[in-house]
C-alpha cells in the first residue's frame, strides 16, 4: 500500500491529490424498506476486513508523517446496496463478499420474517460506511 | 465473440479512429510494456468475462457526490488505480479532460469498458498500483476507489 501511495506521488503532478475512498468494516444493518419506512433484520459483520482496514490507515499515516503528502480533507457518508430479494443478496454476497462479511442466520431469518409480510414497495438494503480522504502532495 | 449489432458498429468505428488520433500523444508517457495492453484492451469488442452484481449499487449517488465535493474533476488529468469492473469510474467519465483506469483483472476492465459509453471511453490498462507504467507528473490526481 505505501508503495502504491508512493508510485502515485511520483506520477503526479506538484500539488496534485490524491483520493482514497473506501469502505470502513464497521459492522452495519440490514434493512427491509417498505413504502414510507423500514425495518432492521440484525447486523451484518464486516470484520473479516478489519486488518486491511488498519493496514490502510496505517499505510495513510506513513505518507502524512513521511511528509510526501499533507491532509487536505476527510468525511465520512452513507454508501447503500439495494436488492429486490434475499436469494439475490445471497448471491451477491456468495461472488463477491464471500471473505469479507458475515452475516448471521439468525439476520438472514428475520430479513426472511420482514419480507414475507409483503409491504408494499419492499427493498432490501445494505448501507456501509465510507470515508474519503484527499491529500495534497507535498515536494 | 458474437456478432457485432449494426447499431453499434458505427459508434465503435468512430471510437476507434478517435482513439487512433489521440492515443498517439497519450501513449507517449506509457512504456513500452504496457503499450500493448492499451492496445489490447482498446480492441476488446464485447467481450466480458465478468459476473454482474444484482444490486443496484449506490443510486443515490453518495459516492461521487462526495468525490465531485471535495474535487474539481473538469480539465484535469486523473488516474483510477483499482478501477475494478468500472462502477465507479464511469460515474464520472465524461468530467476529466483525459482519464485512466488501471486494474491488474482483465476481465475487470472488459467489463468496466462495456459500462462507459464510446465518447467518454477512459484509457485501461491492466496494471497495479505498486509499479505504475507512466512518467513522473504525469496526473493532477489519483483516486484509489476502495483499492489502498
Amino acid at each position: 500500500m505505501v508503495h502504491a501511495l508512493k508510485e502515485a506521488h511520483r506520477v503526479l503532478v506538484p500539488q496534485g491529490i490524491i483520493v482514497d475512498v473506501r469502505p470502513l468494516s464497521v459492522d452495519v444493518p440490514l434493512e427491509i424498506l417498505y413504502k414510507g419506512d423500514r425495518e432492521s433484520a440484525g447486523m451484518i459483520d464486516t470484520s473479516p476486513d478489519i486488518e486491511l482496514d488498519i493496514a490502510a490507515d496505517n499505510a495513510i499515516e506513513s505518507i502524512l508523517i513521511g511528509r510526501i503528502f499533507v491532509e487536505s480533507s476527510k468525511e465520512y457518508f452513507d454508501f447503500a446496496y439495494y436488492w429486490k430479494t434475499i436469494h439475490e443478496m445471497e448471491e451477491d454476497l456468495e461472488e463477491f463478499w464471500k471473505d469479507d462479511v458475515i452475516l448471521p442466520e439468525a439476520v438472514i431469518q428475520q430479513a426472511h420474517k420482514l419480507i414475507n409480510k409483503q409491504r408494499q414497495q419492499t427493498q432490501i438494503r445494505v448501507g456501509l460506511q465510507m470515508k474519503l480522504g484527499k491529500y495534497e502532495k507535498l515536494g | 465473440m458474437g456478432p457485432t449489432h449494426p447499431s453499434t458498429r458505427t459508434t465503435r468505428t468512430t471510437f476507434t479512429r478517435k482513439c487512433n488520433e489521440t492515443i498517439d500523444s497519450f501513449i507517449s508517457i506509457i512504456n513500452t510494456k504496457k503499450q500493448a495492453d492499451l492496445l489490447r484492451i482498446r480492441n476488446l469488442g464485447d467481450v466480458s468475462l465478468e459476473v454482474e452484481m444484482k444490486a443496484t449499487r449506490d443510486p443515490e449517488g453518495a459516492e461521487l457526490h462526495h468525490l465531485v465535493g471535495v474535487c474539481d474533476l473538469a480539465g484535469k488529468q486523473v488516474l483510477e488505480i483499482g478501477c475494478g469492473d468500472g462502477k465507479f469510474i464511469s460515474q464520472y467519465a465524461g468530467l476529466p479532460n483525459k482519464l485512466v483506469g488501471i486494474d491488474p483483472e482483465f476481465g475487470d476492465l472488459c467489463a468496466a469498458r462495456k459500462k462507459i459509453s464510446a465518447e467518454n471511453w477512459p484509457y485501461f490498462i491492466d496494471a497495479i498500483g505498486e509499479s505504475l507504467p507512466f512518467a513522473s507528473q504525469s496526473f493532477d490526481l489519483v483516486i484509489f476507489a476502495s483499492s489502498l
